[in-house]
């Protein structure tokens, strides 16, 4: 069975040559090496079940002699009292910080490349109106990810995101490419705003009064004509000028004029520091691109009020379920009732971090987040609550962690997953709430409907 | 909440309860489809094409057939997803001789599903296991790493790196397999 062993690590390595295919079809003419090779992918479909989606699996560092720290535990979920409230996380502006930890990129040969690009490109778009701040369409997406939500060939507004790869002539001339992760804004007034990521800018000379400037959560920059290059990370980013010269400006800082082949680099923003310029959340589809890299963003949001008859305990709130069988006392409860657009998203209850929600309150009120968990026969298993407190406000971006919501029944199966998602709030608030968009973290989201 | 409400909810998706049945067994069996998976694809696309597969499953599942064997279906599906994955992601990965992928097909459709690894005990036993082994496991299964990247880190040649994960998957299995005769 060693080399069993040994040709299927070349096969999951993807080196497996012509002979060893040929060697490993004729061990598994026999049976007893069949069964082998089936635990084979049975350990291994668990180990990567264990490792897969999970950044808490931290994978140690390793020292050259070949120790190092002891990788985290698997997570374990802590038990939860029934009744808990925890509150949700504060609003956040720019992009979760479990999306940034994927997306750096490096931007070394981009200018070369873009140079070539733009040499090559005979299609460049016909500039119709020069004035950013007033023309609708202010770029062109020229070439995107083919499951990108924007469309190569697409004129793009103010407020579009386009989420890298992707090459973007502005209407002044200027080419963009985006590298693959970074998240970009276009805005307007000659605003480029970048979330995360690398990118680079073949810019056309700009008019004084309204250079292009590209926003980072960390610093601005205006250009003067140039060719430089953009890097958004986590805490802090940078630039590099290959040609002309870019304005840097830090937060609350003096404008530093950086010439060809010169670097600058933000330093990490003190706590509590807004970033600059960072935009409000958009859109669903604008969210949805933004967010693509592992959520799953809930669009299309049906509303519906219902008053049903829930059965268990009395409910003080008005706000949650009781859940308890052993009576069947209807309680009166208030619910938004939320679908995905398209029917029949599962995901699986260990893969879940948090859940947001966009919305809107003419009132300040409570409202709850009901989970509807199933088990693998799609039989309903128990729900799962949490409750938020909603600030009056034309638009609000909740985020409630996983930890946050109390199953109704204790337990949970780890196989479980979540099909609907229920908002419930009291019978004075059922038209005081507008839900805008509804993201489950920790699942890819790029193959869901 | 009352499960006669929940089951209407359900019941909307459009599946009936066989429909419903199979796309439980789909995520009751992910890790298995997971490994499945990873035959085909390099490890950081594994997800991706799990995700595609369900979404392809959930499409079709009305068309099919039950009298045909569930799993096989769904590895049949995950066989035309992968290669569709490493061309989106230009990636290549050697396609393997039809007579490998038939054996391979036969081998699990054999599989004994009593050899299912239990997710629960294999967590306690990586938490158990000795740090040498738990880092060799996150190297290969956490960053995907391959044999020869593996070997580069630790000074070691991709020969000895196999042997140590043969040993390591040998070792977790009949941890997993003491911890269930206890539970038992």
């Amino acid at each position: 069975m060693k080399r069993l062993e040994a040709l299927y690590e070349r096969l999951i390595d993807g080196a497996l040559t012509t002979a060893e295919a040929d060697e490993l079809s004729e061990l598994l003419a026999d049976v007893d090496v069949r069964r082998a090779w089936a635990a084979l992918i049975a350990i291994d479909g668990a180990l990567l079940e264990t490792y897969l989606g999970d950044s808490s699996k931290a994978v140690p560092v390793l020292a050259s002699t070949g120790t190092g720290v002891h990788p985290r535990a698997p997570r374990k979920r802590s038990a939860r009292q029934p009744g808990h409230r925890r509150q949700p996380a504060p609003r956040r502006r720019a992009i979760h910080p479990a999306v940034i930890g994927l997306l750096l990129v490096a931007t070394l040969g981009l200018i070369g490349g873009l140079v070539a690009m733009q040499s090559r490109d005979q299609t460049r778009p016909v500039l119709v109106d020069p004035t950013p701040s007033t023309a609708r369409l202010l770029a062109t997406l020229l070439e995107g990810a083919p499951d990108a939500v924007v469309r190569p060939g697409s004129d793009l507004d103010a407020g579009a995101w386009v989420h890298g790869p992707a090459r973007i002539a502005l209407r002044d001339g200027s080419l963009i490419q985006l590298q693959a992760g970074c998240r970009w804004q276009l805005q307007a007034d000659n605003r480029q705003w970048v979330a995360l990521g690398s990118m680079a800018i073949v810019a056309q000379p700009q008019r004084p009064e309204l250079p292009m400037t590209i926003a980072t959560p960390h610093a601005e920059m205006r250009v003067v004509g140039t060719r430089f290059r953009v890097t958004v990370e986590a805490a802090a980013s940078s630039l590099a000028v290959d040609e002309g010269q870019v304005a840097w400006q830090l937060p609350g800082g003096a404008v530093d004029l950086v010439q060809a082949g010169g670097e600058r680099r933000s330093d990490a923003m003190p706590s509590g520091q807004s970033a600059l310029g960072a935009p409000e959340p958009g859109s669903v589809e604008a969210i949805e691109v933004l967010w693509s890299a592992d959520q799953a963003v809930l669009s299309g949001v049906t509303e519906i009020g219902l008053d049903a008859p829930w059965f268990g305990r009395a409910v003080a709130d008005g706000l949650r379920p009781a859940i308890n069988t052993e009576t069947d006392v209807g309680q009166p409860y208030h619910e938004i009732r939320v679908r995905y657009d398209r029917q029949g998203v599962v995901i699986p209850l260990n893969q879940i971090r948090s859940l947001e929600i966009d919305l809107s309150a003419k009132r300040a009120c409570d409202i709850a987040l009901v989970l509807v968990v199933v088990n693998s026969l799609g039989e309903w298993v128990t729900n799962l609550e949490a409750v938020a407190p909603v600030p009056e406000a034309l638009r609000s971006h909740l985020e409630i962690p996983m930890s946050a919501f109390v199953d109704s029944r204790g337990g949970r199966d780890p196989l479980a997953t979540v099909q609907i998602w229920h908002l419930g709030v009291g019978p004075a608030e059922l038209d005081a709430i507008t839900v805008h968009g509804l993201r489950i973290n920790g699942v890819k989201a790029a193959n869901l409907p | 909440m009352g499960g006669e409400t929940d089951s209407e909810d359900v019941t909307d998706l459009g599946h009936d309860a066989s429909g419903h049945a199979l796309l439980g067994r789909f995520v009751a069996r992910r890790q298995q489809l997971l490994g499945f998976l990873r035959l085909w694809l390099p490890q950081d696309l594994v997800e991706d094409a799990f995700q595609e597969c369900y979404m392809i499953v959930l499409r079709r599942i009305e068309d099919f057939d039950r009298s045909r064997d569930f799993d096989a279906w769904v590895r049949g599906i995950a066989r035309k997803v992968a290669p569709k994955i490493c061309k989106r992601h230009r990636r290549e990965r050697p396609v393997l001789p039809e007579e490998l992928q038939e054996r391979i097909e036969q081998a699990l459709q054999e599989q004994d599903l009593r050899c299912d690894e239990d997710l629960h005990h294999l967590q306690t036993c990586l938490e158990g296991a000795q740090p040498r082994h738990q880092e060799l496991i996150g190297l290969r299964y956490h960053q995907g790493l391959s044999l020869d990247a593996i070997a580069e880190r630790l000074h070691a040649t991709a020969g000895a790196i196999q042997v140590s994960l043969s040993r390591i998957r040998a070792a977790l299995r009949n941890c997993i397999e003491r911890r269930r005769e206890q539970v038992q």
